[in-house]
């Protein structure tokens, strides 16, 4: 965050692309919820916790990816232990921002990482296998928000920036905050994931996917199967209502006249209203 | 066309509100902060012609609520990767054991049912 002057040039750039190959196709995603096993507790060995371990903490190497690869395709039950313990954290953590619910978080990347399994006699090393773990993992989410098809989905209404008949800023416009202590930094965030998780849900999705998760506008719309047009769009509006809703929290003069949007969620934390609309005279 | 044209709708295809944006510059019309705001990231991707986007820095010069919103928008997808960023997070990536055990115990499954 900035506060003051700034050089007003294009700066912004679209977020980069974690372009690979499309060289394997995504694997069907079964519906398994019926059959997906029940959580036991099975216990693994400590030679093969400490090899995960490892090799998360450092990038594969080509040879590193060919010999996994070549394990996991004969079956190797340590090669799959790793590849669960090394890429299920990064998986849950888009399942969870992606369909908010834990529980079907954790659904998704069970049959994301089954999916995976069943279909890796197929892959061709195109992507890394993380990669390739990663868009299933999207596609499972994307295919489970299909299926139960909101039907109360939230408005952008008032989430957007208001203008004159004219079309001039009504609402006064203020800085940001610099950034705060860590302390702070961790409520800060805190806030911002209550904000994202108030976006109407396709605003949202193309939120997550564009920005946080780095896809481009090409893999985002044939993803959600729309077109590259309405991706861009839908980013626009969807950072747009993100900024409104966390400009109550963040502004350096606080609006007297505004409501708090967002708040951190809390046990007694039911809801939060919608961003600030008022309009003072321009 | 003017200015006081009612707000578009949230999904409505750019290359119509593009038309309809440059035709009231081509017509007279000065740049209105709900045009800034509409064509924000168009204009920060660089995806508008030269003409037109120097339409948009000279505005963005002489309005200083313009100037504040493009660094609180910028800071708003900043804001959003640092939030949601496993790496910055990580608690964010916690999986529970259950979870481990349980997709490997449905793979070791599968396998011997093979």
């Amino acid at each position: 965050m900035t506060r003051g002057s700034e050089n007003t040039s294009r700066l912004l750039k679209s977020s980069p692309s974690r372009t690979q190959p499309r060289s394997n196709p995504l694997p069907p995603i079964p519906d398994t919820r019926r059959t997906l096993s029940p959580v036991s507790r099975t216990p693994t060995t400590p030679a093969t916790t400490a090899a995960s371990a490892v090799s998360a903490a450092t990038p594969p190497t080509a040879a590193d990816e060919r010999d996994l690869v070549a394990r996991l395709q004969k079956g190797d039950a340590a090669a799959y232990e790793q590849v669960v313990r090394d890429n299920g954290p990064r998986m849950l953590a888009v399942a969870r921002r992606i369909l908010t619910d834990e529980s079907d978080a954790q659904d998704a990347v069970q049959e994301a990482f089954l999916s995976a399994f069943r279909s890796i006699a197929k892959f061709e090393g195109g992507s890394l296998v993380s990669t390739w773990l990663h868009r299933i993992t999207v596609n499972a989410c994307l295919m489970r928000l299909r299926k139960k098809r909101r039907l109360d989905e939230v408005s952008l209404d008032g989430m957007l920036p208001g203008f004159s008949p004219e079309g001039y800023v009504t609402k006064p416009t203020d800085t940001w905050v610099d950034r705060p202590t860590s302390m702070e930094q961790a409520e800060l965030r805190a806030t911002v994931r209550a904000a994202i998780d108030k976006l109407p849900e396709h605003y949202r999705i193309v939120l997550i996917l564009r920005d946080i998760e780095g896809l481009d506008t090409a893999q985002t719309a044939s993803l959600l199967e729309t077109t590259e047009a309405a991706v861009k769009i839908r980013l626009h509006r969807a950072r747009q209502a993100l900024r409104e809703l966390l400009d109550p929290s963040l502004r350096d003069h606080p609006d007297p006249s505004a409501v708090p949007s967002v708040r951190v969620p809390s046990p007694k934390n039911q809801s939060a209203s919608q961003g600030a609309t008022k309009r003072p005279g321009a | 066309m003017s200015r006081g044209s009612p707000h578009p709708h949230p999904d409505q295809q750019p290359p119509q509100l593009t038309a309809d944006m440059l035709a009231r510059l081509k017509a007279g019309d000065k740049l209105c902060c709900r045009d800034f705001s509409d064509f924000l990231m168009a204009y920060l991707d660089g995806e508008l012609g030269c003409d037109v986007a120097c339409r948009f820095d000279q505005h963005l010069a002489k309005c200083p609520p313009c100037k504040t919103y493009v660094e609180t928008y910028r800071a708003t997808v900043q804001l959003a990767k640092e939030s949601c960023c496993p790496k910055a997070n990580p608690q964010l990536g916690k999986m529970p054991q259950e979870l481990v055990n349980a997709i490997l115990h449905a793979v070791t499954s599968e396998k011997k049912c093979e």
